[in-house]
């Protein structure tokens, strides 16, 4: 039975770091159903090694607790900078479009110094990948490309795929960037929008849990306390 | 009777006084907001603390809710200074938001450059904001653009303003048009505004009615106590007691569940390589 327990968890182990290796390379949370359903696995190995043996458990928690931990760090790390990119991007295109308005750089060395301006992750994230473009000798906009489809970042997607429109076939980038950046603001001023309708009915379930509840508790308390009362002299 | 009563207006009196300067301290004509200490904040909450559990006792003679009326009153200046930073916050988005509009139409329809345009801005422009300009304009003449505009991001410590100083960089290096880039950001910076105003003011509903909530258990406890009601006495009880610190506790925990549930996603400060060097 243990061998077999530990059979399993080298097993699981072994996948929770393949699992670890593909999202640190792509920086992409698509595996989400593999990711659950390894949590799932974890939790139900680990609940039959406690089952079986203390000290079996601890083993467990070990050898899959830790890479399980670390893969969710991972992703918890790329949620962050797929948001701090949705925040970025409009100013970063911003910045790119002031650049490229004074004419005095190409669409490429507009985005690296527009880029420059900012200290975030989200920004070296582009650092990083524009860099290894440079080395591997792929065209930018490729690897924007590539960047924005495993982040789901449809807009950074886009960004990419205007820069290689303008390499391609000479088109202006200031209006394609004008609109995307446009577009970008909208779609966060409609998810504004939208949280703000939604926590109306969301604050519903705590105000009765825990304001109601609570309100009704000290309300009936003392006739509580005193109908046991009266069932106890009875 | 006498003494007592001197005694809670004095605490009370201090307390507002402590209030009062915490509120000075927040702001003045042409400074920035500032966000308020917290030391003398605490020492108004005590003493509006023991002055009220002065005169809810000598008022109700019960102590059934001393616990409750004791928390409640400390926390009350930390209360009232967040709403006065709140709203002096908001009028200086609106400074900002006017400084933004005021900027584009003097370097687009009168022709100026940025420094004449912060300049002008330094002089009648927003109230809040014309020290903030002129000490750009100050350091922009001295050489020190960037310091300048730097210092006055950290101080107005606001994304809006952190657009504006990146805009107003970036235009002095590249020497590129600023007033596409600051109309688009008056209009992002505008609607995002209203949007969260108007967010706010639907929920406005739903926070006063869980406030309501909060209040009237307490106020039927205040009330029946005032009464010296024998409902109450079960609350005498040590038991009793835990059990309605407990609740209150819980509810407390759900109105402010509620308020972080209500609370819109606000945009960080943009992170620029220039405010770390």
């Amino acid at each position: 039975m243990i061998g077999k327990i530990f059979q399993q968890l080298i097993r699981l182990r072994l996948s929770i770091i393949k699992l670890l290796a593909y999202t640190d390379k792509k920086l992409s949370l698509d595996d989400t159903p593999s990711y659950l359903v390894l949590c799932a696995i974890s939790v139900v190995v680990l609940i039959v090694s406690f089952i079986t043996s203390r000290l079996v458990a601890v083993i467990a928690l070990v050898i899959v607790g830790a890479p399980l931990w670390k893969l969710a760090s991972k992703r918890a790390q790329v949620r962050r900078l797929r948001h701090s990119l949705e925040v970025e991007l409009p100013a970063i295109i911003d910045v790119c479009l002031m650049e490229l308005l004074s004419g005095s750089v190409s669409s490429i060395g507009a985005l690296k110094h527009a880029i420059q301006a900012f200290n975030t992750p989200g920004a070296a994230t582009i650092t990083n990948t524009l860099e290894k473009a440079d080395v591997e000798q792929i065209s930018a906009d490729n690897a924007l490309i590539k960047l924005g489809q495993s982040l789901s970042l449809p807009y950074l997607t886009s960004l990419g795929m205007a820069i290689r429109i303008n390499r391609l076939y000479g088109a202006s980038l200031t209006s394609i960037l004008e609109r995307l950046a446009d577009d970008i603001r909208a779609r966060q001023k409609q998810r504004l929008m939208q949280i703000g309708h939604e926590s109306v009915n969301r604050v519903l379930v705590p105000a009765a849990l825990f304001i109601l509840l609570p309100f009704i508790g000290i309300l009936i308390y003392p006739a509580l306390v005193e109908i046991m009362r009266i069932f106890n002299h009875v | 009777m006498l003494v007592e009563l001197s005694l809670i207006i004095a605490l009370y009196a201090g307390s507002a006084v402590l209030i009062y300067l915490a509120l000075k301290q927040l702001s003045t004509v042409e400074s920035i907001v500032r966000q308020p200490s917290f030391y003398p904040l605490a020492a108004s909450g005590a003493l509006a603390s023991t002055a009220s559990l002065l005169s809810y006792y000598v008022i109700v003679k019960d102590w059934v809710l001393l616990p409750v009326v004791g928390i409640f009153s400390f926390c009350l200046p930390f209360w009232i200074t967040s709403k006065k930073y709140a709203y002096l916050k908001n009028e200086q988005v609106d400074a900002l938001l006017e400084a933004i509009q005021l900027l584009k139409q003097l370097i687009e329809a009168g022709g100026v450059g940025l420094n004449k345009a912060i300049e002008v801005l330094g002089e009648s422009g927003p109230v809040q904001l014309r020290k903030v300009f002129r000490d750009i304009h100050t350091g922009a003449l001295s050489g020190e653009f960037i310091q300048a505009w730097t210092k006055a991001a950290r101080q107005v410590d606001s994304p809006i303003f952190d657009y504006l100083c990146l805009a107003a960089i970036v235009q002095r290096s590249t020497g590129a048009p600023i007033v596409p880039i600051v109309d688009r950001l008056g209009k992002a910076s505008r609607a995002a505004v209203e949007i969260q105003r108007e967010v706010s003011a639907m929920q406005s509903q739903s926070r006063s009615a869980a406030r309501m909530i909060l209040l009237l258990p307490l106020t039927f406890l205040f009330m029946l106590s005032l009464l010296h009601s024998s409902y109450l006495n079960v609350y005498h009880t040590v038991v009793g007691e835990l059990y309605l610190m407990g609740m209150v506790s819980v509810m407390w925990i759900g109105y402010r569940v509620m308020l972080k549930l209500m609370a819109l996603p606000t945009n960080p400060r943009l992170q620029l390589a220039i405010f770390s060097k």
